[in-house]
């Protein structure tokens, strides 16, 4: 199962062969942590570290180096996020999408452009000014009805969204064990698109009530959009 | 340049699109739907050459009847207007004294909005093309900060 990177690229003085070049690189770095994380593709390392064939030793380094956020991003949002409590093993995809997505884009400032939004599916990284005197802006998609926006956020660095609409029930509650989810919708923004990525899965299960804990890392912020009333027809 | 959309599968490698650097102002997000209201369908709707009005059905709900009429003037929302709003007991008509402003402002300027991406529950590549950030993938670019 795959999904669409969109990029949204200002090169200012850079060259448009510098500008192509660094966003070659960028594809690649996404298509190589695809091909190391996906839990889709059953011989990738991540699938074979998962069945305990391979130890985390014989393993690319960019597994530890996401393990590692893991385990920072499971303290800092006090368990709900758990990459080591699904149900099926040990599964990083909650922090894998946004990590490679900043990466990507890390790879386009580092090549001297000016600005760039890269999109990963919803979770979004971004850096410069789309023009002068306006941030990045994005709207948060309505999770009753995916066609529409509920409201727009200003991004400076990172903005990531964890929703049940377009994917199922597919958050996992680690302290229950089961399926489940507190709000329809989550959304975080902050520095780090892996951490944002993570806080908002976490924050998705556990509702309305992790909100304080994320505000209070510095530089991030977050709100949930909660199960709307039924309305009661006549 | 253009937004370049980048198909990442297991199959697929490469990149996907070629760039073109051409600077031209970007429209209105044309593929945008007004957002969410209710889920009601219109119940009527009268066109002008350019504004159009279209009022939602009324829908009750525990606290009293909820009936907006949106107003949309070259494609887009101008204002949205409540025709009945719950005023059974003085605190539903201060509730909706404060709200009716506060969710017209909120719709009209997340329809005015110059949007350049969409966060949101995460789409497939079969998702994507149905998504809104496939819409707006397929409009031109603005003007950078160099243009």
């Amino acid at each position: 199962m795959g999904t669409v990177v969109s990029f949204e690229i200002r090169p200012g003085d850079e060259s448009r062969h510098a500008a192509t070049a660094a966003l070659e690189r960028a594809c690649t770095i996404l298509h190589a942590a695809d091909d190391t994380f996906s839990l889709y593709m059953p011989m990738s390392p991540m699938s074979r570290l998962r069945r305990g064939e391979t130890s985390l030793e014989q393993s690319p380094p960019e597994i530890a180096e996401v393990l590692g956020y893991c385990a920072e991003a499971r303290r800092l949002s006090d368990g709900w996020f758990d990459p080591w409590a699904m149900p099926g093993g040990l599964d990083p995809t909650g922090l894998v999408k946004g990590w490679a997505t900043q990466r990507a884009a890390q790879v386009l400032e580092d090549s001297g452009m000016a600005a760039a939004m890269v999109n990963g599916a919803g979770d979004i990284a971004c850096f410069g000014r789309p023009e002068t005197g306006r941030a990045w802006t994005v709207g948060i998609q309505d999770p009753h009805h995916p066609k529409r926006v509920l409201r727009t956020v200003r991004v400076e660095r990172a903005i990531a969204t964890s929703g049940t609409s377009q994917r199922g029930e597919h958050i996992y509650d680690p302290f229950l064990g089961v399926p489940g989810s507190h709000a329809l919708s989550a959304t975080v923004t902050g520095p780090s698109l892996a951490m944002a990525d993570a806080l908002a899965t976490a924050l998705l299960a556990r509702g309305a009530t992790g909100v304080p804990c994320v505000r209070a890392l510095p530089g991030y912020d977050a709100f949930v959009i909660k199960a709307r009333p039924q309305l009661q027809h006549r | 340049m253009r937004r370049t959309p980048i198909v990442l599968t297991s199959t697929v490698a490469g990149l996907a699109a070629v760039l073109s650097f051409q600077q031209q102002p970007r429209g209105p997000l044309a593929g945008l739907a007004p957002p969410s209201l209710s889920s009601t369908p219109v119940a009527s709707e009268r066109a002008s050459k350019s504004m159009q009005t279209a009022d939602g059905i009324a829908v009750p709900n525990q606290y009293g009847v909820v009936q907006v009429r949106v107003t949309m003037k070259d494609g887009r929302i101008s204002a949205v207007t409540p025709l009945q709003l719950p005023q059974g007991d003085p605190k539903s008509a201060q509730i909706s004294t404060v709200a009716a402003p506060a969710l017209s402002r909120q719709v009209i300027a997340a329809q005015s909005a110059q949007i350049d991406g969409i966060s949101g529950a995460s789409y497939t590549s079969a998702g994507y093309a149905e998504s809104l950030q496939a819409a707006i993938d397929q409009l031109p670019a603005a003007p950078g900060p160099t243009a």
